[in-house]
């Protein structure tokens, strides 16, 4: 009955401190927020939400839109750290995994890895990731784990530098004196990205002591790549230690252009609360996207339907994406570092979860111009179509 | 003939899934159904308080689980229908007490000997749940139309294609015409909207609907509450038959009699 998760279990997760600190950073953040409402008040209170009037999109043309200049830095963790599960999350999730023929492991484990509410777990994921940067030789727990199991053996690999890591990891395996030899490996490493150069050289230091890998288990979509590159099985879980499964039936496509960042991947139906599509390639959206749920791509988005939860496009850092949706109304919107939110609902409005649509809402893209995100409805009558949205770089 | 398998589940808690179980069992059972209803909330129990039955139970879920009682031993009758039994969940035991190995056996028993299986899932999406869900043919989602309620269904609803590849069923509680209809509430249209399922019923607001789960009569027992009308109607829905939708924004006089009279 190991793989039940209690309340209890994951209730014990926060330290004392750590909640402490989480409980700084949403203050930090509810800060930003109102300061930011603020100077919207300050320039007349218009709305900022993607969704707008023509005659709104007008002013965004000429620039007199109170956009939102972003703190760079805080979007610019955002991308990189939303896959960030704590160690002591990862470690819980593998004990979890020992009993066999779960049939709901993915889930159990998922709620000690994912806290209900989006903006809480991208919050405790920055705070942790800068509880690591603080301390980073004193982690209570080892960098490298390794742990025999029936069927082979799982190396964990733990919080540190990439050199702390190849050294622990040649400290262990040289006290084990061959223990683990001929072995095959199940190689964890968490959230970490890890280039192709450093799985190489990993799996040259298992090929020493006779070992083989067997599997690469990981939750950064870079590492993913970078084993596929290498030629290593590989599996992507989700932040939230769920199989991604939407990024299940694309893995022989992505192998198939592995090099290739322009490539698209088109996902059918709906995304709703909780679910998380999380691609390198375009991502093309047919149908709608649900509060809650969250869509990540290094390159645009684009939605056949309505977007209502969280996108980020451009997560590689590429400020030229664009996000583009029939019914453009997400509670956030990013564009690599910039990041929009959407305005609180007016006073006896039911409410953000379901903004009425007007009658004659056209669809609408989203891109970055000096610094904000602005949101353009798509027009018949535009001469030359969108000329602006042109690349520099295609 | 097998019967069917129905959980009631929401992801929150307090949105109605007990209610909505007790009710529709009675509807059912005044339908002409042989109906039990299982409460799989396990430590957590009050199926048994809003059905009344509480001081009848004997042996509950777990001893079955754990052979200690044969099933027959364990269902509770209720003595105001037909056909209308409960299998207690424990109360002094953990949600883990019993597999989802366990429950699917005593579900297929138990649908051999009525129409309906109604399971009473316990809140959230941890283990009960998925025990909960394993044995459904149908699910039903009980959701209000605030915004909580309604963002936890939905992830309900996600989990429940991703895992279990069912499309569930969705009936909306404690749903209030008259802030609807002043525009300060969520509407019918709009919680589809956003959860795009199967709309199988809405059952009104209705604070006598509290006092009668406290009293341990379901609504659906007592002739004088107009409610027991949304609970058949969801009944009768769920044995196939294709009723309207009761309309509760017709105001007046005439919109009054129409709700009174079902139409």
């Amino acid at each position: 009955m190991s793989d039940v998760t209690t309340p209890e279990d994951s209730a014990h997760i926060p330290t004392p401190q750590g909640a402490f600190a989480l409980e700084l950073r949403i203050a930090d953040l509810l800060d930003g927020v109102t300061v930011r409402d603020a100077s919207n008040a300050g320039d007349g209170g218009s709305e900022t939400q993607p969704a707008r009037h023509p005659e709104q999109t007008k002013q965004a043309e000429q620039g007199t839109l109170p956009g939102e200049p972003l703190v760079p830095a805080r979007a610019r963790a955002l991308p990189d750290e939303v896959d960030n599960v704590p160690p002591f999350l990862a470690q819980s999730r593998e004990e979890k995994e020992t009993r066999p023929s779960d049939e709901f492991t993915p889930e159990s484990s998922q709620l000690a890895g994912s806290l209900p509410s989006q903006t809480t777990s991208a919050l405790s994921d920055i705070e942790i990731s800068e509880k690591k940067e603080a301390t980073p030789a004193s982690t209570p727990s080892p960098i490298v784990h390794i742990r025999g199991r029936s069927d082979g053996v799982v190396i964990e690999i733990g919080v540190g530098t990439w050199n702390q890591v190849t050294a622990a990891l040649a400290e262990r395996l040289e006290s084990s004196g061959g223990f683990f030899r001929k072995s095959n490996v199940a190689l964890d490493l968490g959230s970490r990205p890890v280039t192709e150069g450093e799985l190489k050289e990993i799996a040259q230091m298992l090929a020493a002591q006779e070992m083989s890998v067997g599997v690469v288990r990981t939750r950064s979509e870079r590492t993913f790549q970078a084993a596929l590159a290498v030629g290593l099985a590989v599996a992507l879980e989700s932040s939230d230690g769920a199989p991604d499964a939407a990024a299940m039936p694309a893995t022989a496509h992505s192998h198939e252009r592995e090099t290739d960042a322009k490539g698209y991947f088109v996902y059918k139906g709906y995304l709703r609360s909780g679910h998380r599509l999380r691609r390198r390639e375009h991502i093309i959206v047919i149908g709608d996207i649900n509060p809650g749920a969250e869509v990540i791509s290094d390159g645009d988005v684009l939605v056949w339907g309505r977007l209502r939860g969280v996108v980020h496009a451009g997560a590689g850092g590429d400020r030229r994406a664009l996000v583009a949706a029939l019914d453009l109304e997400p509670t956030q919107l990013r564009i690599a570092d910039v990041l929009k939110i959407a305005p609180d609902p007016k006073p006896g409005h039911p409410g953000r979860f379901f903004w009425r649509r007007s009658q004659h809402k056209r669809p609408e893209i989203a891109r970055v111009v000096q610094d904000e995100i602005i949101t353009e409805e798509w027009d018949v009558v535009r001469p030359g179509g969108l000329i602006s949205l042109k690349r520099g770089g295609d | 003939m097998r019967g069917t398998v129905i959980t009631i589940t929401s992801g929150k808690g307090g949105v109605g899934k007990t209610t909505t179980t007790a009710n529709l069992s009675a509807a059912l059972t005044q339908l002409g159904q042989r109906v039990i209803a299982v409460d799989a909330d396990m430590g957590l129990r009050n199926l048994d308080l809003v059905m009344g039955l509480e001081n009848r139970i004997v042996f509950d879920l777990v001893d079955v689980a754990e052979g200690r009682c044969t099933l027959q031993q364990a269902l509770v009758r209720d003595p105001r229908a037909e056909f209308l039994y409960l299998l207690p969940a424990a109360q002094t035991r953990d949600k883990r007490d019993v597999t989802i190995e366990q429950m699917c056996t005593i579900c297929r028993q138990l649908v051999t000997m009525a129409d309906y299986v109604l399971i009473d899932s316990p809140a959230g999406i941890e283990h009960g749940f998925h025990t909960a869900v394993a044995p459904a043919d149908r699910v039903l989602i009980v959701t209000t139309s605030d915004v909580s309620a309604l963002r936890d269904a939905d992830k309900v609803i996600y989990l429940l294609e991703r895992d279990w590849r069912r499309q569930p069923g969705l009936v909306i509680n404690r749903y209030n015409p008259r802030l609807v209809n002043s525009g300060e509430m969520r509407g019918i249209d709009d919680v589809l909207d956003i959860l795009a399922i199967d709309l199988l019923g809405v059952v009104p607001e209705d604070e006598r609907l509290m006092l009668s789960t406290d009293r341990g009569t379901p609504a659906a027992f007592d002739r004088r509450m107009y409610v027991r009308r949304a609970y058949e109607n969801i009944a009768r829905r769920i044995m196939g038959a294709n009723v309207p939708l009761t309309d509760y924004y017709r105001p007046g006089f005439w919109g009054w009699l129409g709700r009174v009279f079902g139409r």
